[in-house]
This record gives C-alpha cells, structure tokens and sequence, in this order.
C-alpha cells in the first residue's frame, strides 16, 4: 500500500522536520503513529497526503512513487484521504447535507448516488437526524462526526485520522473507536493520537516519533512495554499496560477482555 | 451565534414553503413602492409585524430590539427631510436664526409620513423574510430564480465563515475580559487593537489550512451547490 522510503523534509528556513522516515502501512490494519506534540505527525501526514513534498527519499503507492503533477495528484487524493483535527475547518457549507456532498460533487457524481451515498455514511457515523441541520448549530462531538463522515463519503483506500479523539466526550471517543473498529474491515487506517489507552486498544502496529525521526516500531504490546522509547519520545503507557506490569495482571489488549475474566 | 440566525431556523414558521414567504414578500415591497399610500403601507407594517411576532412566534421585545438598529438610521434621515432652511417663512413651526428661518413645512411633513411608512413597511418586510426563513431554504429560492451560481456560492461560504469568524472573535475577547483587558478605558482600545490583529492572523492561518483540507476534499475551483 503506502511505504515511505528514507523520508527527509526541510522547511523553508532550513530547519528539518523529518529525518530518515522509514513507514510501512502495510505492517498493520490499523496503524498508530505517536509522539509529543511538535515531534513532526503532522508534517508526516502532509508529505503522505502530498501536500508537502519531501526533500529527500520517496513515498510509494502500491509500489509506484507517489507522481506530484496535477492530474496524478487528483488520483491519488481519491484514494488517499484524511479527516483533520480540527472540525470547523474542514466543513464548508451551512448545511450538512451539502458539506457531505462537497467531494463527491467535485467528482461529478450524480445527485442520486450523491444522496444514497450520503444516507450510508450518515448511518455509520450515527449522524442521520443531522442530515438538514445548519453546520454552526452542531456541538463539537456532532461537527466531528461530519467531518469524519464527509471523509468517508469519498470511498478512499487509505483514510489517516489526526487526534479523531481529541476533545471529545467519553462517549463519543468510544463511538470514534468502534467506528474505526469498522472501518479496518474496509480500508487501511492511519491514527495519530495523544491518548495512548486510545492507541494501544484500536491499533496493531505502532510508529513511536520524535523529533522528527522514528524511535521504534512494533505490535502495541511490544512497544509499549519498551519504557525507554516511551520515556524519551515524552510518551506515557495506557493504562492496561501499567496494571500488567505493577498488578502482575496478563496483558489484556482492551478493557472488555479484562472485565470478562476477571468477573 | 446570531440572534438573527437562532430565530430564523427555531421559529414556528422556519419549515414552511420559503417560496410562499418570499411571494408575500416581494408582493408587499412591490405595493409600497409602486402605490405609496399611507395607508396601505400601515397595513403593511402591522401585517408584517403580525406574522413575525405572532405566526411565527419571535417574542415582541426581542423583536423591537432587532428593529432598533434600522430604526435609529431612519429616524436620523427623517429629521433631516423634515427640517428644511428659507429666507420667506412658510413653515408650520419654525425658529429664527438670524436672517433664516429653520423649521417644518407642510410639504416635509407629508413626505416624511409618507417615507416613514413606507420605509417601515419594507423593513418589516424583509426582517420577516430573514427572520422566519433559514438561509438555507432561501437559497433554494435563489436557485429557482436562476441567480447565478457564484453569487449563491458567495453567500454560502460568507455565511458560514461569518460563524466561525464570530466565533474566533468572541474566544479572544473571552480570554482578554478574564485578563482585566477591558478594564479602563486605555485598556480597552489597547485589547481591541491586540484582537484585531490576532483575528487577523488567525485568518490567514486558517486560510493555509483550509486549502490543504480543499486539496483533499478535491477542490477544482467551484464551490457546487446542486440542485
């Protein structure tokens, strides 16, 4: 799917963001990328995306380096998709309806399809009884769900999530996570996240970032049990992993598993 | 968010036909500007208040407040029409200002009267329209009347970067208020400053981010509305 070979990206200044970045998408269904705030994420997920270009080494698509002209662009974006942190910056119309339309108008769909298509999306985001609502009447949790369904709507092959959790209730993250549950049936998932129980539970495989390089790599279970990576890339461990470890528990990989044995 | 807007989708007659709305509408502004009857413009005005307040349910005194704004402009521009200058006196009531007299004659009476009402009536006219119609209803009148698409695509986005533009604002005020910004009076036009050029930043950064998430959400330089 999507491999980034020996990645390096240099601002305009000169200062480098990304050194020697080595991804491959294909070690896990649903793939977690984390670091400290300003440990470059965001950057990488640019260059993924390609809308920056990186100063050395390729990103490849299914085994063909990504092409940066127009046309290739517009292709790949097809299949390459993201839904971004913030919410309100990524809905543009006054009505959801017409924000979920927006990309698949660009495409030139059909009203119809557009419709249908809409409604399927609407569902699986629990969103449908917002359908004809005004966009600045909706609460944080309810602009977040568009924002992720206006992604979805495009049918990409590979969809990064950057912090889908953030900011949200108890509730609404376990509504983000089931949906990302259900979605890794479907397509290749890339998650950045702060909140390492939400990482360690959704995800198997994991890119630990700092300061622009990869620290280390590995399923959940293994990186997170690696104190060290976790300490220097300013990281904390999720919860399941800490009461492994100080309650000689076994390492369950969700809550559920754990509240079914124990009672 | 605006009061204005919170109306226009939460009152009694937010769900019915915006055609039928924007008929009644267009009909009244058309009789007072083409017959220009006093009267007939009253009528207007009390209809027109009579749909707003009662049919649709905005509470009166809120009402009076959103009218306010226009009617303190009009009010102004009527006391100008009605004051005129002249050296002979043929006014109604007038003071003496050394060789000229300053006052009210008949005839700026009867016209002020009658822009009065006329004016009122038309703006009670269209506050029903924006005040009981959500935009986005209206725009589906504005596509069945053929406007333009890019005059409909600018009042999509205008309206919806009002909000989030409002939204900024009110945050960074929040913030100063908390830190004693607007305290006095020096304070407070050194905070205004501070937000104007904060908002101001901040736009431009939001611009930068709202054009990547345009190059992802495939972007090719036209906002579509459907039909």
């Amino acid at each position: 799917m999507i491999k980034v070979e020996s990645l390096e990206f240099k601002y305009e200044d000169g200062t480098i963001a990304l050194k020697n970045i080595n991804i491959d998408l294909d070690k896990g269904r649903v793939v977690g990328v984390i670091g400290a705030n300003g440990s470059g994420k965001s950057t990488l997920f640019l260059n993924i995306l390609a809308i920056l270009k990186p100063s050395k080494g390729v990103i490849k698509y299914n085994g063909e380096p990504i092409k940066y002209d127009k046309k290739s662009l517009r292709e790949y974006r097809k299949e390459v998709t993201m839904v971004f942190q913030d919410p309100d910056k990524q809905l543009f119309y006054s009505k959801v309806y017409d924000d979920m339309a927006f990309v698949l108008r660009n495409l030139h769909f059909s009203e119809e399809e557009i419709e249908k298509r809409i409604h399927v999306i609407l569902e699986k985001v629990k969103a449908t009884d917002l359908e004809q609502k005004p966009t600045h009447f909706l609460s944080y949790g309810q602009k977040k769900r568009i924002s992720i369904g206006g992604a979805l709507i495009m049918d990409s092959k590979v969809l990064l999530l950057d912090e889908p959790t953030s900011g949200l209730d108890p509730k609404m993250s376990k509504e983000v996570k089931h949906i990302i549950k259900e979605l890794s049936y479907e397509k290749k998932l890339v998650v950045s996240s702060h909140d390492m129980d939400f990482i360690y539970e959704c995800c198997d495989y994991i890119y630990v970032i700092s300061n622009g390089r990869v620290l280390g790599e590995g399923k959940p279970e293994e990186v997170f049990l690696k104190a060290n990576i976790l300490k220097e890339a300013g990281l904390d461990k999720p919860w399941l992993v800490k009461i492994h470890e100080n309650l000689k528990l076994p390492l369950y990989r969700n809550e559920e598993d754990l509240l079914k044995i124990r009672y | 968010m605006l009061i204005i807007d919170k109306y226009a989708y939460t009152n009694k007659l937010a769900d019915s036909n915006p055609f039928n709305k924007f008929i009644i509408v267009v009909i009244s502004l058309g009789i007072t500007t083409i017959i220009n009857n006093i009267y007939i413009n009253l009528m207007i005005f009390a209809f027109m208040i009579f749909l707003t307040t009662i049919a649709a349910g905005i509470p009166f005194d809120k009402y009076i407040k959103i009218l306010s704004i226009p009617m303190s402009f009009l009010i102004i521009s009527i006391i100008t029409i009605l004051i005129s200058i002249s050296k002979t006196d043929i006014f109604l009531w007038e003071i003496n200002v050394f060789d000229y007299f300053v006052g009210i004659t008949r005839v700026s009476v009867d016209e002020s009267i009658l822009l009065l009402t006329r004016v009122l009536a038309s703006i009670t006219s269209t506050f029903f329209l924006g005040l009981t119609t959500p935009l986005n209803n209206l725009i589906r009148v504005f596509k069945r009347l053929h406007l333009p698409n890019s005059i409909i695509e600018l009042i999509v986005l205008i309206y919806r970067f009002i909000f989030i533009f409002l939204g900024e604002a009110r945050d960074i005020y929040l913030t100063q208020e908390m830190k004693f910004g607007y305290t006095d009076f020096k304070n407070s036009l050194k905070s205004t400053a501070l937000l104007v050029r904060s908002l101001f930043l901040k736009i431009l950064l939001d611009y930068k981010d709202m054009v990547i998430v345009l190059e992802c959400k495939l972007y090719d330089g036209e906002f579509r509305i459907g039909d």
